[in-house]
């Protein structure tokens, strides 16, 4: 619609967005909850739990003991979603690094050097947009064996393409400022000016992008472990909802098991979104630029 | 436009009086609440426009020509307010119309051409419908309204082909073309023209002011005419307003006010464009830049940049007074006019 | 678009599914055991495995197989489910409709709930509605869809009764064609949660884009000078803000339709719903992989084939693009 404008990050203007404070507060509260899990949560969240009495803590409502509840098995749901942060963190902030790293590199190559390198990279973007995202996922899964790991693959495989269009128009009104005309002449390389001149003015942008990445990342893991292809080592909350809903947790009605695990993932997620909601155009990935 | 080609116009008339007025702006005031603070970008403007008449509402950026041509539209940006002042226009005052009365006049009687007509035409529609969509605001339609929308493209020149083009495939001067054509399709009493002229190059410019010029006399059209550049309103315009910080500082018809400027603004800018007449290493630029119009100074907003002030030009504000029919000027020392006039022609006066 | 432009599109479409397919086929043979593993099952009969095996051409050298799988592909024969011993072309066919129903239905419903909120939004910025929906709008973004489902299938069907509980039609139920059936009131009944779901979870997109688009929309030059012909405020939102802020929705859209059959996976999970989402998970699970690659192209030949249309329909909608 109106042409690409250089996109520059005021942090002293996000600092006053109440949405970027909420949502670095929920990611910072997170990150606590993870980080001290263990004391946090009573429990170990594979445990299986048995009352004073001797007989299986299974799908106990709500009390001081257990303060969500136990699923069917007898398992600490509190503990389970304490632990579950420690999986959304690590699942969530690695794949979100690849795919912006990735996203960015390609976005740099393609804006600065143009022509056909450009031309090579956007058809591979094209490519990788075509491919579904949970599909493959759930193949790659299957194939590769069902480790947080592979989901992380998969998603770097297919998710950067939105950051490197992104990244790519702004390196393209970059690269006609006079400064970078100027070290041009003055005989730098091409390698330093991308570095040294045009990387400092993405990566604010990059960063941001981050954020949302994180989010699609815990999403994409949750939906992959609900549909049965998750690490079954670890806890997380996606897993926590498969078992939920396989466990007939619906029909009888246990709120107090499927209900909180998704309101960490929205919150999460939330958050994602928020922290960069001034910059709204990566909420939506255009088709061309 | 680098002649400075004085003509005896119709501007006479209006000098005379017996020229009815069509418009009367009488100390206009809008300001915009900034982060800043309140900018008051018009404070105290004061001009007229008769019947038939173009005027050249001229200064430099920043000085509020645009701010105080867009009020009399009624349409100006989300933090502006016109906050004093009157305008009367056909005897009823504009400020004072309420929201349906202000919108019923809006293209019917007073029109805008826009600075950028790139920017101005829907992308998504073609030039006729757009011509159609104008037209309907004047109750005309169907066959009535394309026989309309041809007739006008002939006035400004256009060959009807246009009807079927998207903005984006026209030139820049096509584009300014349609831009008029629009305005005059209800035929208006007034046509605010936003620096027409300015975004096209030297001979486009010329020949869309000739259209303009050629236009206005035939349909007896009255035209505001917003330019930076005195030589545009020199070539075409029957009387002058010189703007400076908010607030005009000369006013008279055309021949008048640049034979016989009676402010030294006014002065300055005569100098600041090449004539050939004259020699060209006269052309000297008026140093220093306008005051901040967040915190307006007291006493007369030219004195930091006068050649010619005095210790009472920075105290007290001087009035726009009548120093002739129809010659308003805004200086203490206006009836030294004249010898002001032959020091502003020497570069020396105008050195720091 | 021009016919040039459009010609190089559908080269590039072809071109993305080709490269597709060929990923597909290097990646099915990344599976353990023999290429047959593909597609023989121990348990078919003899007769069987050897119409597949030439078919295929499972004991020739790679190249030749690859050219026989393109081949398959282009006829649609792509071999025989090992859960239930039918052609994998057939079960999908039957598939498809249910996921196009639902998938349509609720872009339909996003799209045109989005568009108005969207412009509604931008036309009361700053106010405390904006305030309020904002926030409760990027959450459903936020939002697994498949726990929205769940949470509403226990609230309005297991709790309260109102709705099926999964499925497309009641058990036992049965219907003279395939047109009644999509448009008996028991589909309709069973196709509600799901769509419902899908469409909050969906509208986000349209709802912030538009409102976006408007916003920034209503600050261009052409907007204000409408308002200075003194059109009316309808004409202005309507006829010039609205239809210039609508071509990214458009695009979103038709890009929409592209992801959402991928997506729906989820959602077919967690209302037992029939479609090709279902059907992929189904397969993949039982190691059935004729079933699954079947599954897996046709939903990346969909979301292939609507990135091309939302391309076409942008630039028709915008006069600006495409006239080269």
């Amino acid at each position: 619609m109106s042409a690409t404008t250089v996109v520059t990050v005021s942090w002293r203007r996000q600092a006053r967005d109440p949405y970027f404070i909420a949502g670095i507060s929920i990611y910072l509260a997170f990150l606590l909850i993870a980080v001290f899990a263990d004391q946090i949560a009573p429990n170990a969240p594979k445990d299986i739990l048995f009352l004073d009495n001797g007989s299986l803590a299974n799908a106990l409502p709500p009390s001081a003991q257990f303060p969500l509840g136990t699923t069917t098995s007898g398992c600490d749901i509190f503990s389970q979603l304490v632990h579950g942060s420690q999986s959304a963190l690590i699942v969530g902030i690695s794949a979100a690094f690849v795919v912006v790293s990735v996203g960015t590199l390609v976005g740099l190559l393609a804006g600065y050097f143009g022509g056909f390198v450009d031309a090579a990279l956007m058809r591979i973007a094209d490519i990788a947009l075509g491919i579904p995202l949970l599909p493959f996922v759930i193949v790659l899964a299957a194939f590769l064996g069902p480790t947080t790991w592979n989901v992380v693959l998969a998603m770097s495989l297919l998710l950067w393409p939105n950051s490197a269009r992104i990244i790519r128009a702004q390196v393209l009104s970059l690269r006609e400022r006079a400064y970078i005309e100027a070290a041009r002449t003055a005989g730098s390389g091409h390698f330093r000016i991308l570095f040294h001149h045009i990387a400092p003015n993405i990566l604010p942008l990059a960063l941001l992008f981050g954020s949302i990445a994180i989010g699609w990342a815990i999403l994409t893991e949750a939906s992959v472990s609900f549909l049965g292809f998750a690490d079954p080592d670890t806890t997380t909350w996606g897993f926590m909802l498969q078992d939920a809903y396989v466990s007939q947790a619906l029909s009888r009605g246990l709120y107090n098991w499927f209900v909180p695990p998704g309101i960490c993932i929205v919150l999460m997620v939330s958050a994602g979104f928020f922290i960069s909601r001034s910059y709204e155009q990566f909420l939506f990935p255009r088709l061309r630029d | 436009m680098t002649e400075l080609v004085t003509q005896e116009t119709t501007g006479e008339a209006s000098a005379r009086r017996d020229v009815p007025l069509l418009l009367s702006v009488r100390g206009l005031r809008v300001s915009y609440r900034t982060p800043r603070g309140t900018m008051h970008a018009v404070d105290g403007a004061s001009f007229d426009v008769g019947q038939a008449e173009m005027l050249g509402l001229v200064g430099e950026s920043g000085c509020g020509k645009t701010t105080a041509a867009r009020s009399l539209t009624g349409v100006l940006a989300g933090n502006a307010r016109v906050t004093g002042g009157s305008v009367t226009f056909t005897g009823r005052d504009l400020l004072a119309l309420d929201r349906q009365d202000a919108r019923a006049i809006r293209w019917t009687e007073i029109a805008f051409v826009p600075q950028s007509a790139m920017n101005s035409l829907d992308p998504v529609y073609r030039i006729e419908a757009q011509l159609l969509e104008v037209l309907a605001r004047g109750n005309i339609r169907g066959r009535a309204a394309r026989l309309r929308a041809r007739e006008l493209l002939d006035m400004v020149g256009l060959p009807h082909t246009v009807l079927a083009s998207f903005p984006h495939q026209l030139s820049g001067g096509m584009r300014q073309r349609v831009a008029i054509a629009l305005a005059l399709a209800l035929n208006p009493l007034l046509v605010i023209a936003d620096e027409p002229v300015t975004a096209l190059d030297v001979i486009v410019q010329r020949e869309v002011l000739d259209t303009m010029r050629d236009l206005q006399r035939r349909l007896h059209v009255s035209v505001i005419m917003i330019t930076h550049d005195i030589s545009v309103v020199a070539y075409c315009c029957d009387s002058i307003a010189v703007m400076y910080a908010g607030q005009v500082v000369e006013s008279g018809p055309s021949a008048v006010l640049l034979g016989q400027a009676a402010h030294p603004y006014t002065m300055g800018l005569c100098n600041a464009f090449p004539d050939l007449e004259r020699a060209a290493d006269l052309l000297v630029p008026i140093q220093g830049s306008p005051p901040d119009l967040h915190e307006p100074p007291t006493g007369c907003r030219f004195a930091a940049r006068c050649p010619f002030a005095l210790e009472r030009c920075a105290q007290e504000p001087p009035p726009l007074t009548e120093i002739a029919p129809g010659h308003r000027a805004a200086c203490w020392r206006s009836g030294e006019a004249a010898a002001l006039r032959v020091r502003a022609t020497e570069a020396s006066t105008w050195m720091p | 678009m021009s016919l040039k432009a459009l010609l190089q599109r559908l080269g590039q479409t072809v071109f993305i599914l080709w490269v597709v397919t060929t990923l597909l086929f290097f990646l099915f043979r990344l599976m353990p055991g023999s290429p047959l593993a593909a597609y023989i099952d121990p348990t078919m009969t003899a007769d069987q495995q050897a119409i597949l095996l030439h078919q295929f051409g499972l004991d020739q050298p790679l190249w030749k197989q690859y050219v026989l799988y393109l081949m398959n592909m282009a006829r649609g024969s792509l071999g025989v489910s090992f859960i239930y011993k039918e052609p994998v072309g057939g079960i999908l066919l039957a598939a498809l409709p249910n996921t196009l129903l639902l998938t349509l239905t609720s872009l339909l419903i996003a799209y045109a709930f989005g568009t108005l909120t969207g412009a509604l939004l931008a036309a009361r910025r700053g106010t405390w509605l904006e305030t309020v929906t904002l926030p409760a709008i990027l959450a459903t973004r936020a939002l697994p869809e498949f726990w929205l489902g769940m949470v509403l299938l226990a609230v309005f069907s297991f709790s309260m009764g109102l709705l099926p509980a999964g499925g497309a039609t009641s058990p036992g139920a049965s219907f003279p064609s395939a047109f009644a059936r999509y448009t008996s009131l028991d589909y309709l009944r069973h196709l509600m949660l799901p769509a419902l779901t899908l469409a909050i979870f969906l509208q986000g997109l349209p709802t912030l884009l538009m409102r976006s688009n408007m916003l920034e929309v209503m600050q261009e030059e052409f907007v204000v000078m409408s308002r200075i012909k003194g059109l009316s405020e309808w004409s202005i939102i309507m006829r010039h803000a609205a239809r210039n802020a609508l071509l990214p929705v458009a695009t979103a859209l038709a890009l929409g339709i592209g992801s959402s059959i991928g997506g729906n996976v989820v959602i077919e999970s967690v209302f037992s719903w029939p479609g090709l989402g279902r059907r992929l998970v189904e397969a993949v699970s039982g190691s059935d992989y004729p079933l699954a690659q079947g599954a897996f192209l046709m939903i990346a030949a969909a979301q292939i084939v609507m990135n091309c249309v939302a391309d076409v329909v942008y630039s028709t909608l915008d006069p600006r693009v495409g006239r080269r």
